[in-house]
């Protein structure tokens, strides 16, 4: 052998040595931080324990800070356990309204003024006495916003208080314009929260902006503020001042901005999470896989968010100015095969009402045309339809968002609608830029869905009946949509459930009859937390408030 | 060399000109109203009214000519103050550059295991030529060139929960924070970047280095008995690296730009993600900034190699 081979070897051989030497130490020192959590099964143990930090796993980071503003229903959670409601959502029962600040409250005879009487001795985070005052310039500004914010979710409370005065400095009496069955409801969202006049007052007088999380994130829920890295980390700690005695359980709770659903999975499975959000929620097989790798260190529920999945016709263009051509393709489409397809087989076919049985049972409005199972007769009538206007071969295009399930529906659609003759253009546009074609009426048909901000019907006034919302869809062109709008008035001041339920009922065939609008499927949520976090219930609603103040962690 | 930095700095001016004149256009070319979308809300499902709109446009200077709106743009970027955020009110240039001291380090690591991993890949390609181990270097890195990073990220992700059962911290913490956490943090996203990366380092070093191999002044150095090591690190090796360098700084601008993906993966607050919410949300200002920025480290990232490669090579400096 010689010498220069010899050599080469060395070299090659102190090069590999150096390389190796150089990944383990990296290697070591990448997984020296931070011990993997114990494994196990957390013994049962019920009654209450205190201590601990929550760690919570939130897809993106808050955009606005201030509640007025904010919109997005999965970060909800962590507004309210900053701030508190007037009232609220029962932590443990979330179909019911619970009293947050308020102690009591009452309406009057004729259901138009209601009063709240605050509990004693509240304060804000900042230790200064929360009043009425601070109360009622709350809800005013919820009532007339500052100009230049936006309404986010509140929207419902926008305009719909006559008056809101202070009686005394534990009483606030709301005056409403007109009877309302929705209003407490509205109250109860976790999207209506008292806010201290003292930081938001300076703030609406000049040029409006958005709070300062560190500084001006002054609430009197469960949690203060202490930390805040953008599209990281909110850390929480315990407000001792907090209206309920001897809650939260928590020391804390720390919320992680994690982005990318595999991450999230994978930090509630080595433990760095007890909690993943519930939007966007696991997929069914994730949810099993979860169940299955983790038993009982994990806790999978599955249940229905309302999220109204739909899609919209434009009625003011053709080709979908003519009915006949919009009933064709509602009957095309199979939402049970989308079900099947996107939701692996766990999802329901969307109903305008579905959280509202005494409206209309879900079991009745799945044996409507279009929407039952058999699609035999659907399909008949539809290629009849398509026959009779001479529409075989016409192409229609779908405009849809390449955001959550959407790009599969679309795909989907072109398959049903193919089906009876018609061709499908699918048009996919960036999240943005979608939404602006679709609220200038730049499309022939597409995908928008909604979610119920709170549990009445009157959650869904902006999306059904709202004269600013779906303009572009023409619906308020049509003789149904004046008929429907008064009706959606009468409902609200309707306080027998049977008369109501029928009033609703009407509004939903004068929708149908005017064919602006068809609901697609609305697919399982899936909640998924550690065992050793307890007392913990899966919202009924999307925007309902989780506070954490009613959980705690048994390790 | 003091007359060829002043003149590559004098170009500096009328690039970062167009820059920001192709930034503004563009994105107000790209439909999506900035207050449309703060209005209609995160999935675009809230309704609000023409008269909603025109307040909230007037309060964030939208409903300006945009020639105005242009200039008092640039006026800000020499005065470093860069806008607020349209959404949380952020400031542009503050938010900047805590998210760039994230992602210059993670640039910074990636781009250094590249460079490690290319050069000693390419180094024992060359030494080794046509053999097993060559054969075995080339695919270790045209793999990595060929696995996208989203999909290298989730496999690392899926590795270390399932087979390790741990997970880097979550959450982030500076060097200067928490040093180990830090490290920790950021190992893994730079592994599985510099390892994309180490390919073109790897192939262009092997190819520069049997090329002057074959010189005749190396045969000179082998001839006169210097020792291997010598001939390849000291007389081969520092003559192979000049096309490496131009690679690699040119690797360490797109990295500053192309941590995004992994950025999102490992939840990790850096500039690529502050980029993409931005253009996303249609936020202005922010979307500006973060180009912008990207765009003076590119052009910066050039100088710097055009400078290196002057004073590597002489020749060029006086061309």
């Amino acid at each position: 052998m010689s010498g220069t081979s010899l050599r080469k070897r060395h070299v090659l051989r102190r090069l590999g040595t150096t390389l190796l030497l150089g990944v383990v130490a990296a290697l070591l020192a990448a997984c020296s931080a931070g011990a993997p959590p114990p494994s196990g099964t957390t013994p049962v143990d019920e009654s209450p324990k205190r201590g601990g930090t929550l760690k919570v796993a939130l897809p993106y980071d808050l955009t606005q800070y201030d509640p007025l503003s904010g919109s997005a229903a999965t970060l909800v959670q962590l507004k309210n356990a900053v701030w508190a409601g007037l009232i609220g959502t029962d932590q443990q029962d979330r179909s019911k309204i619970a009293n947050q600040l308020a102690a009591s409250w009452e309406f009057n005879s004729d259901k138009t003024a209601m009063s709240f009487k605050l509990r004693p001795n509240l304060q804000w985070h900042d230790g200064k006495p929360l009043t009425a005052d601070d109360v009622v310039y709350s809800l005013l500004r919820y009532n007339a916003p500052p100009k230049g914010a936006s309404t986010g979710r509140g929207a419902c409370a926008r305009g719909a208080m006559k008056s809101v005065r202070a009686v005394d400095a534990q009483t606030v009496e709301i005056t409403l314009p007109a009877p309302s069955n929705s209003f407490l409801a509205c109250l109860s969202s976790g999207f209506i929260m008292m806010m201290p006049k003292h930081i938001v007052e300076p703030i609406d007088q000049g040029t409006y902006r958005d709070l300062d999380p560190e500084r001006e994130m002054i609430g009197s829920g469960p949690f203060k503020v202490k930390a805040h890295t953008t599209d990281s980390t909110w850390e929480l700690v315990r407000n001792d001042s907090y209206f309920l005695e001897g809650r939260p359980y928590l020391d804390g709770v720390t919320e992680y901005i994690m982005p990318d659903a595999t991450a999230r999975i994978a930090a509630l499975r080595t433990g760095q999470v007890h909690i993943l959000p519930t939007f966007p929620s696991l997929t069914p097989s994730e949810a099993d896989d979860l169940k299955r790798s983790l038993g009982d260190q994990v806790r999978v529920e599955e249940y229905y968010s309302p999220g109204i999945g739909r899609h919209t016709y434009n009625i003011l263009r053709p080709p979908f100015n003519d009915p006949k051509l919009r009933q064709a393709v509602e009957l095309a489409i199979d939402r049970w095969e989308m079900i099947d397809v996107i939701g692996q087989g766990k999802g329901k076919v969307s109903h305008p009402f579905d959280y509202q049985p005494w409206i209309m049972p879900y079991e009745e409005w799945i044996q409507k045309p279009g929407y039952r199972k058999d699609k035999t007769q659907d399909l008949a009538e539809a290629r009849r339809l398509i026959k009779e206007g001479g529409w075989e071969g016409l192409n229609v295009t779908f405009t849809y968002r390449t955001v959550a399930d959407y790009p599969d529906r679309a795909q989907l659609l072109v398959d049903q609608l193919t089906k009876i003759g018609l061709k499908v253009t699918l048009r996919a546009m960036e999240s943005r830029a979608g939404s602006d074609a679709m609220n200038k009426g730049d499309y022939e048909f597409g995908t928008v869905d909604s979610n119920e901000a709170f549990g009445d019907p009157g959650a869904f006034t902006s999306v059904y009946v709202a004269p600013s919302n779906n303009v572009s869809s023409g619906w308020q062109t049509t003789p149904e949509y004046k008929q429907a709008a008064e009706l959606w008035k009468q409902q609200d001041q309707e306080f027998d459930l049977n008369k109501r339920g029928a009033i609703l009922r009407q509004v939903v065939d004068l929708m149908m009859r005017a064919g602006w609008i068809g609901w697609n499927y609305r697919l399982a949520t899936f909640a998924a937390w550690r065992s050793e976090l307890r007392g913990y219930t899966t919202p009924n609603n999307q925007n309902s408030q989780d506070m954490w103040d009613q959980v705690w962690l048994a390790q | 060399m003091g007359e060829y930095i002043v003149r590559r700095l004098l170009l500096f001016i009328p690039t970062l000109l167009g820059l920001t004149l192709l930034i503004f256009v563009i994105l107000r070319i790209v439909p999506g109203d900035p207050a449309a979308a703060i209005l209609s809300g995160v999935s675009g499902e809230l309704s609000y009214t023409q008269a909603d709109l025109d307040a909230l446009r007037a309060r964030l200077g939208l409903d300006r000519p945009l020639p105005v709106q242009y200039v008092s743009w640039l006026a800000g970027l020499v005065t470093l103050d860069w806008g607020r955020s349209l959404y949380n009110n952020e400031e542009v240039f503050a938010t900047i550059l805590k998210r760039f001291l994230l992602s210059m380090e993670l640039a910074l690591l990636a781009w250094i295991i590249a460079t490690v991993l290319g050069i000693c890949v390419g180094i024992v390609g060359a030494i080794r030529q046509n053999t097993l181990a060559d054969y075995a270097s080339r695919i270790f890195s045209i793999v990595g060139l060929a696995t996208p990073t989203f999909w290298l990220g989730t496999l690392l992700i899926l590795f270390l929960s399932r087979v390790v059962n741990w997970l880097p911290p979550p959450g982030f913490k500076y060097f200067w924070e928490s040093p180990t956490e830090n490290l920790a943090q950021l190992f893994w996203p730079a592994l599985g970047l510099g390892y994309f990366l180490n390919a073109s380092v790897g192939r262009m070093t092997r190819t520069q280095m049997l090329e002057v191999m074959r010189q005749d002044y190396i045969r000179t150095a082998v001839a006169k008995g210097l020792r291997e090591r010598a001939v390849v690190t000291r007389h081969a090796l520092k003559n192979a690296l000049l096309p490496v360098v131009t690679i690699s700084g040119i690797q360490l601008g797109h990295l500053l730009a192309g941590t995004v993906v992994m950025e999102q993966i490992f939840s990790l607050p850096g500039m690529g993600r502050l980029l993409i919410d931005s253009i996303n949300r249609r936020d202005f200002p922010m979307t500006q900034g973060v180009i912008f920025s990207i765009g003076l480290i590119f052009v910066t990232m050039n100088l710097i190699v055009d400078l290196i490669y002057g004073w590597l090579d002489p020749r060029i400096r006086y061309r």
